[in-house]
Parts: structure tokens; C-alpha cells; sequence
């Protein structure tokens, strides 16, 4: 393994502080409604969520942000940070990922020596970026010379891993069917880097209604133990 | 000027949101003042604080900590420093900011990172031989509460060996006894943070 | 105009401004299949209610329509439709409808269209682009149907698309897309449509949003009778959206014409009048 991988690798460890522990991103709406009650029915959601959101939101612009890099087109990176903020209509999924966001680029600021991140964290200081996580993984993934593939892979890799540790303990789900679900979802991820390379700039965004509908209804979820 | 940070743990009843409110209104504006609350199930903790009436509603942001209430104060703090950020960005001149873990067991620590200072409150009636359990959190704390002291005779729990115990794990390190119930001790408290944190942290940390 | 007018199945242009209170057409212009009917106004509000419809009926393969609007300083605007948007099946050439809307400063523009009805087998992508400036308030709304076949199965439609990207003062402020085509997603898969048929937005910009709004809304959409899931969530610039799912349109236009009416009365103290169509 070359040591640019295990730098990427750092990135996608679930111990990085992310505070991804914290969000859900509408899971627990469907836990407390007992629809996601088991490792079956929580493999369903995970599956749309990445299907239906993750490659057209995250994985998306994880794929236009790279083009825009070789293109040394800075601008078009600062305008789909701005876009993978608001194109989410749920207010608490929105902020989670900049608060995730804002926290991965304070650490790679300061275990990667690399320009872009600086620029993307002093945007963020002057507010003129949003932060977003797969932003900051795209800027290391190309600082570190991985290719645009690995990139989202990694990157749809460690959500899926955070997902997974965060339904063990809400729902909760026994950490030998957390691990097979990280199993079973190896090829679903392969999947999923090929889809978003067929789709087009007006792809953007797009997500299952009743993933995003439990995004914005967990403000009003009466129990809840994440912040989305 | 950057705010002084303190972080209150303790188990989850022993008086930690009690204890910021009481200071809170002891320290009677002197310091501009927010509250970071980690919560486990809801934003209760937050919203008693703001039912109190002590400080504004945008002064006080809970924090719901993933089922991780130590991770979230020690591992991987990023929720809660964003929080600051947050807080620290509406009012620009705050000056202490008190973070409330979301309860804690007894090994609960804050990351330097996160806090300036921390206080460990336990109470009285979970035991007699919890200073003598040597948790973590009360040990490296920089002020350690033993509350509820009204409720000793009920548990049958005798407060000389608890303030030994105490003394074993923590030295000299500052420890007090209070009902904050009544105020009792709060003097103690409020005295220790106007000497140690108030004080000494203005000078050390701008 | 004409020229560029001409390339188009159905094209309008219209320009409202406020003349002593009253928001009066200063210009409009409407070519072949798209036709708006005399304004109606309700009350004191001086606020015209243009009537939209389709001159042929319905939308037809490779039809392509747009529409521009311009509501200047201080004007109002509503705009509605005569009836659903229909998209009959389109074997060649997806149906596109492009929208472009200024809102001047301190102008207020509501649009409440009927729902989008796609036929078997249609395809139909709409780009609405709304740029706003400074203390202008815009309700915006959409309704999508499951469709309709002769057979009477729901989602036989090919693709439905609408895009809607709204610039506050030159920045992009939202974006929304969304995106159905039935036979290749798991529509029936948990967290998709969750049983649901219907889907209902309405976002609203104004710079009089804030949190107790929000919360009276949301109890207003509780309040309403009739199968639905609702969510109301603040936007990253003063407004919000709503979004709702339901079996039945009336359901979702049941809604969006509380919110409508609540937000009307608490920021332009006007009570809106119910929408007759004939």
C-alpha cells in the first residue's frame, strides 16, 4: 500500500473526530416510528440513503469538484460547496454536515500540508464557504494524488461505516450484523462510484422523497440522541 | 479575547445544570456568560436552563451526543467546538462559557482542547464510596463537588470518610462540600472561580 | 421579442408594476400554445391573480415552453393555473417548460400552479429560475401526481424533473431537484414514497421568517385533515420549505393554502381569496 493511501485512509478512520456520532442524517426518524428496526430494515434505508442522495449529492460533487481541480478551476469548487450546502432542504441535516465539515478541516489542516485546504479553511473563517465533508475529502484525496474513484469510494466508505456504527447503537443492532452489513455493502459501494460517473451536472442533488422527509420531521422527533 | 472554557461532568443527577445555574446567578452578571448542555435523550437540560429565566434562550445550545456522552467531551469534541465557534460568533464578547457533559460515569474526563477548567460534581446519596472508586473524572478534575449533603443521614453515608477518600485520590487539588439545594457551599465555588479561573485564566490565557 | 418568441410551443412575457398601490400589467406578451387570462383582483390588495393555462390542453412531445416574468419595485403578483399541467407521452422528445423570474425590491410574487399530471410513457423537465432582490418575498409552489394510464396504474410515466435555483441579491440561496423516473428507481422501497403517491412543495423566501412562525405553521399543517407526511424546515437564507406527501392532491393543496393564508395575514395582513376555476 502506498503511504499517499494510508494518508487518504487517515480520513476514513472511524476514530477521526468528525463528530459524525452525532448525526443520524433522519435515521433516528425512522427508528422511532419503528420502521428501521433491524439489520434488515436498516439496510434498506442505508441502501436508498446511499442510492437515492449520496451519489447524487456527496458522490456528485465529489466527481465535479475533482474535474474542476485538474481544470484548476477554483471557483466551480467554492460554488458546489455552496450548492451541497443549501440543495439540502432539511435544516439539522444541513448544519450537521458543516459542523462535520468544519471540523475535518481544522485536523487537515493540520496533518496536511496542502494549500487548497488552507484556502477552504479560510474561506470558511471569512464565510465565504460553508464547509461540507466531502468537500474536505475531495481537497486531500487530490492533495494526496489518489484518483477521483478511490476518492469517493473512500469517502462513500466511511459514511457508510459511520451509519452503521451510529445504527449499532440506536437501534440497537448487534456488532457482528453491524460488521456484515460493512461486508454486504462493499459491492453496493463499487455501485454506487459507477452511477455517479453516469450521471450529468443536472443530476445534482436530486433525492428520495421519504429520506429527506425524515431529515426535516426529526426537528420535531420527541426522543432523539442525534443532533439529524 | 477568547472566552474561558469550564467543562461541569458528573453522573447523570448529581446537580451539574443546578450547579451552572446557581453560579450563573452568583456570578450576577459580572461575566458574560453562555452554556453548552451535551444531552443523551433530548435537549432537556437545555431547555430547564432557559426555563430558569438565568440567561437569554441564545445563550444556551444543547447538544445531543449520538448515545456518546463522553466521546463527545473527550475523543472526538468536534460537535461541541463547533458549538463554541457558534456561540462565540453571536456574542462576540462572551467571556465564560460553561459546557455540561451529558452525565457521565465516573471515568468521564474533558479534553484539554475543549476546556480551560473542569469541575466533577458527584452527590451524597450515590454512595458513600465513590470518592474512594478513584474515577477518573473526579481525579483530574480541577474542582471536585460532593453535593447534596442534606441527604447524608438518609443513605447512611458518613461525610469525614468521603472528604478522606477525596483527599487520598486528589491531594491538595480543591474539593467542597454543598447543598446547592440551599446554597450551602456555593460561596466556596463562586470564590473558586473568581480566584482560579476568573482570575488566574484571565491572565494565563490572553 | 417576437423572434426569440417564435422557437417556442408556448412562450409569455409579462411585467407588473405598481402604479399608486395598485400592481398593474405593464407589459404582456404571449405567443401560440401558452395564454394568460384577464387578472382578477381580490379585495383592497391591489394584487392581480393572472390565470396561466394551455391553449392546446396539455403538453406534447418535444414541446418546449417559457416563461418570463418581471414583478418591479414594490408590485405584486400572483399566478396560477386554469387546470393541471398535462404531459401527454412524448416517444421522440421530452416536454421542457424554462421559467425566468425577477423579483424586484421589496415586490411579492405568490405562485400556486395545479398539479403536473404526466400521461404514460411522457418525459418532462421544468427549470425554474427566480432571481430576487433585496426585501422581495416570493411563495413558490409545485404538485406532482402519480400520473395517469389508461390502465389506471400510478408512476407509468417515463421521468418527471423539475429544478428550481433561487438567487437572492446574485447568490445562489436554493436549489432544488427533484427527480422521479418510476422504472428505474425503487419507488416502493422504504424511504422513497412511503406509501405516499403525491409529492408537495412550498418554499417560501421573506425576510420576516423566523422560529415562531415556523412553529404556528407547523401546527397548521397538523390541523389539516386527510392522509399526509409534512416537513417544514428553515432554508440557509430567511424563508423556508415545505414539504409535503399525500394520496390525494386536494390533501397537499389543503396545505399549501393554510400556509399561504397564515403567512399572507402575519406579513402583508391581507387574507387571500379561495381560487375559483371553472
Amino acid at each position: 500500500m502506498d503511504s499517499s493511501l494510508l494518508a487518504l485512509f487517515q480520513l476514513c478512520d472511524s476514530n477521526f473526530p468528525s463528530g459524525g456520532f452525532s448525526h443520524s442524517f433522519g435515521l433516528e426518524t425512522f427508528i422511532q416510528r419503528n420502521r428501521v428496526h433491524n439489520r434488515d430494515t436498516f439496510s434498506q434505508w442505508l441502501s436508498l440513503f446511499l442510492k437515492e442522495q449520496m451519489v447524487s449529492s456527496d458522490g456528485l460533487a465529489i466527481k465535479l469538484i475533482y474535474q474542476a481541480l485538474e481544470e484548476n478551476d477554483l471557483d466551480e469548487v467554492w460554488r458546489i460547496d455552496r450548492l451541497l450546502t443549501i440543495q439540502n432542504m432539511s435544516r439539522e441535516t444541513r448544519e450537521g454536515t458543516r459542523f462535520m465539515g468544519r471540523s475535518l478541516v481544522k485536523i487537515a489542516g493540520t496533518i496536511y500540508d496542502s494549500e487548497l485546504i488552507n484556502l477552504y479553511s479560510k474561506r470558511i473563517k471569512e464565510k465565504d464557504s460553508f464547509g461540507h465533508p466531502a468537500v474536505l475529502f475531495v481537497l486531500a484525496g487530490y492533495h494526496l494524488k489518489i484518483s477521483r474513484d478511490t476518492t469517493m469510494l473512500y469517502y462513500l466508505y466511511s459514511t457508510i461505516v459511520n451509519l452503521v456504527q451510529n445504527g449499532v447503537r440506536a437501534i440497537p443492532m448487534g456488532q457482528t450484523d453491524g460488521q456484515r452489513i460493512i461486508s454486504d455493502f462493499q459491492p453496493i459501494l463499487k455501485d454506487a462510484v459507477e452511477a455517479v460517473n453516469r450521471l450529468e451536472k443536472t443530476d445534482f442533488g436530486t433525492v428520495a422523497p421519504g429520506i429527506e422527509m425524515a431529515q426535516m420531521q426529526h426537528e420535531y422527533v420527541n426522543v432523539r440522541i442525534f443532533m439529524s | 479575547m477568547k472566552p474561558i472554557k469550564i467543562g461541569i461532568g458528573g453522573p447523570v443527577g448529581a446537580g451539574k445544570t443546578q450547579l451552572i445555574e446557581k453560579i450563573t446567578r452568583a456570578l450576577d452578571g459580572r461575566v458574560e456568560t453562555c452554556v453548552i448542555t451535551n444531552d443523551i435523550y433530548t435537549k432537556e437540560d437545555a431547555k430547564i436552563l432557559i426555563r430558569t429565566g438565568i440567561l437569554p434562550a441564545d445563550r444556551i445550545i444543547g447538544v445531543e451526543t449520538g448515545g456518546c456522552p463522553h466521546a463527545a467531551i473527550r475523543e472526538d469534541i468536534s460537535m461541541n467546538a463547533e458549538t463554541v465557534d457558534i456561540l462565540i460568533d453571536r456574542h462576540p464578547n462572551v467571556e465564560l462559557i460553561f459546557i455540561e457533559s451529558g452525565g457521565d460515569n465516573l471515568a468521564a474526563t474533558f479534553s484539554p482542547e475543549l476546556v480551560d477548567f473542569s469541575i466533577y460534581i458527584i452527590d451524597v446519596a450515590q454512595g458513600e464510596k465513590i470518592p474512594r472508586k478513584g474515577g477518573q473524572g473526579m481525579i483530574k478534575a480541577d474542582l471536585f463537588i460532593i453535593n447534596k449533603t442534606d441527604l447524608a443521614p438518609y443513605v447512611d453515608a458518613n461525610l469525614d470518610i468521603m472528604a478522606a477518600d477525596t483527599k487520598v485520590f486528589r491531594g491538595d487539588k480543591p474539593f467542597y462540600f454543598t447543598n446547592l439545594k440551599t446554597n450551602d457551599g456555593l460561596e466556596d465555588v463562586v470564590n473558586w472561580i473568581d480566584e482560579h479561573v476568573l482570575l488566574t485564566g484571565l491572565n494565563e490565557l490572553n | 421579442m417576437n423572434l426569440t418568441s417564435a422557437k417556442w410551443t408556448g412562450f409569455l412575457n409579462m411585467e407588473i408594476e405598481n402604479r399608486e398601490g395598485k400592481s398593474i400589467p405593464k407589459s404582456i406578451y404571449y405567443y401560440n400554445a401558452l395564454k394568460v387570462q384577464r387578472p382578477i383582483y381580490h379585495g383592497k390588495s391591489g394584487m392581480p391573480c393572472y390565470y396561466l393555462l394551455n391553449v392546446g390542453g396539455g403538453y406534447m412531445d418535444g414541446d418546449t415552453y417559457r416563461i418570463e416574468i418581471r414583478v418591479r419595485e414594490k408590485a405584486k403578483l400572483m399566478l396560477t393555473t386554469l387546470g393541471a399541467t398535462l404531459i401527454y407521452k412524448t416517444p421522440n422528445k421530452p416536454v421542457t417548460q424554462e421559467s425566468e423570474i425577477f423579483l424586484e425590491k421589496d415586490s411579492y410574487f405568490v405562485y400556486l400552479p395545479d398539479p403536473i399530471i404526466g400521461y404514460k410513457n411522457a418525459r418532462y423537465k421544468q427549470v425554474d429560475t427566480i432571481h430576487m432582490e433585496k426585501g422581495a418575498t416570493l411563495l413558490y409552489s409545485d404538485i406532482l401526481t402519480p400520473g395517469w394510464s389508461a390502465e389506471g396504474s400510478s408512476f407509468s410515466y417515463d421521468k418527471l424533473q423539475l429544478n428550481t435555483n433561487i438567487y437572492l441579491e446574485g447568490e445562489l440561496v436554493v436549489y432544488d431537484n427533484i427527480k422521479l423516473e418510476p422504472a428505474v428507481q425503487q419507488i416502493n422501497a422504504l424511504g422513497f414514497m412511503d406509501d405516499y403517491t403525491h409529492i408537495g412543495t412550498f418554499i417560501v423566501i421573506g425576510d420576516k421568517t423566523d422560529d415562531d412562525l415556523i412553529k404556528r405553521l407547523h401546527e397548521v399543517i397538523h390541523e389539516q385533515p386527510g392522509e399526509f407526511e409534512a416537513g417544514i424546515s428553515l432554508l440557509s437564507t430567511p424563508g423556508f420549505t415545505i414539504r409535503i406527501l399525500a394520496k390525494l392532491t386536494q390533501d397537499i393543496v389543503r396545505i399549501i393554502s393554510a400556509c399561504h393564508k397564515l403567512v399572507s395575514e402575519e406579513w402583508f395582513d391581507e387574507t387571500p381569496s379561495f381560487l375559483r376555476k371553472y
